[in-house]
């Protein structure tokens, strides 16, 4: 199953395991879902903030081999103008809405054994940049709830992993470009010393480690690309 | 809406510019140093004084603070 399928990362993973796979995936918009075409997919319209949703979502799934949890919004605020609904907009999608959902489907059992959880964070938990204290503390809260299930689900042999990309280019990253302005993401893409990630390097290291290429990694952050914060941390 | 309660905003912000500095036709990308951190505290400033969100994009299309407080204006009509 993946979860935020239709945008950047979700829909290239989906595009790479569609043929090979029998997939489930959900998005939070309709009009993108029904872009997505795919013969091969079971299509759910899934909001992470719709706590009902997941339960029409969870009739009809059997037990899953494997879970990415793709979806995530940013957030550019520098801390001093956060506001209630900033913190609302990004750890109901990034923290909670994810939190919840993986709870229901152990729960109900629809994880099996030998399965595969991925969670999408990203290289910003090592170099933060400035305005994203939001997205930042969301993705390391992620990782740190990554990391303790990867002990809880060792029993059951699931296996419970991080990626972690550099600056990819998707529309969730455009929004950056946009709001960041200027001549900040010229300077961003240089700090990147093989170039900007591309989405494709990704969705390869999502797949290994869904994958039985990955059976001994567990509770591991995985980097993809590179960068130069040029900063001494 | 008038122009000079966001030029107080704008002063209160950056402190470092000198008193008086700051006027309708002052062209804001002359604060020294300026990078795209000002811009984000700008944005910021702007959505938190007056619930509207600019993007990079109409920052790049106003050079004063006159033009600053014309967006925030048209946005909100």
């Amino acid at each position: 199953m993946i979860i935020g399928a239709t945008s950047g990362i979700g829909n290239q993973i989906t595009r790479d395991l569609e043929k090979s796979h029998q997939l489930f995936i959900t998005g939070r918009k309709q009009s993108k879902l029904d872009l997505m075409n795919s013969d091969m997919s079971c299509v759910y319209l899934l909001d992470l903030n719709d706590e009902n949703g997941f339960n029409v979502l969870l009739e009809k799934l059997p037990v899953l081999d494997g879970v990415v949890f793709c979806a995530g919004v940013t957030n550019h605020t520098p801390a001093k103008f956060i506001q209630q609904k900033h913190i609302e907009e990004v750890f109901n999608v990034n923290v909670l809405g994810v939190i919840k959902l993986v709870t229901i489907l152990l729960k109900e059992k629809k994880i099996g054994r030998y399965g595969s959880l991925v969670f999408l964070s990203s290289i910003a938990t090592k170099f933060p940049y400035f305005g994203g204290s939001l997205y930042v503390a969301s993705k390391m809260a992620l990782e740190g709830f990554a990391k303790t299930l990867a002990i809880e689900l060792s029993d059951k042999k699931i296996r419970v992993n991080c990626v972690s990309p550099a600056f990819v280019r998707t529309d969730m990253s455009q929004k950056v470009e946009d709001l960041s302005s200027e001549d900040a993401f010229e300077v961003f893409s240089k700090k990147h010393p093989f170039g900007v990630v591309e989405i494709k390097d990704v969705s390869n290291m999502v797949c290994h480690l869904l994958s039985d290429e990955s059976m001994s990694i567990t509770g591991q952050v995985m980097q993809v690309g590179n960068f130069n914060s040029g900063l001494k941390m | 809406m008038k122009i000079e309660r966001l030029i107080e905003k704008l002063e209160n912000e950056f402190e470092d510019l000198e008193k008086g500095l700051l006027n309708p036709n002052f062209n804001f990308r002359e604060i020294e140093d300026w990078s795209s951190m000002h811009a984000l505290v700008i944005i910021a400033l702007i959505d938190s004084e007056y619930d509207v969100l600019l993007n990079g994009g109409d920052l790049k299309g106003a050079e004063t603070v006159q033009d600053l407080f014309d967006m925030i204006q048209k946005k909100l009509s």
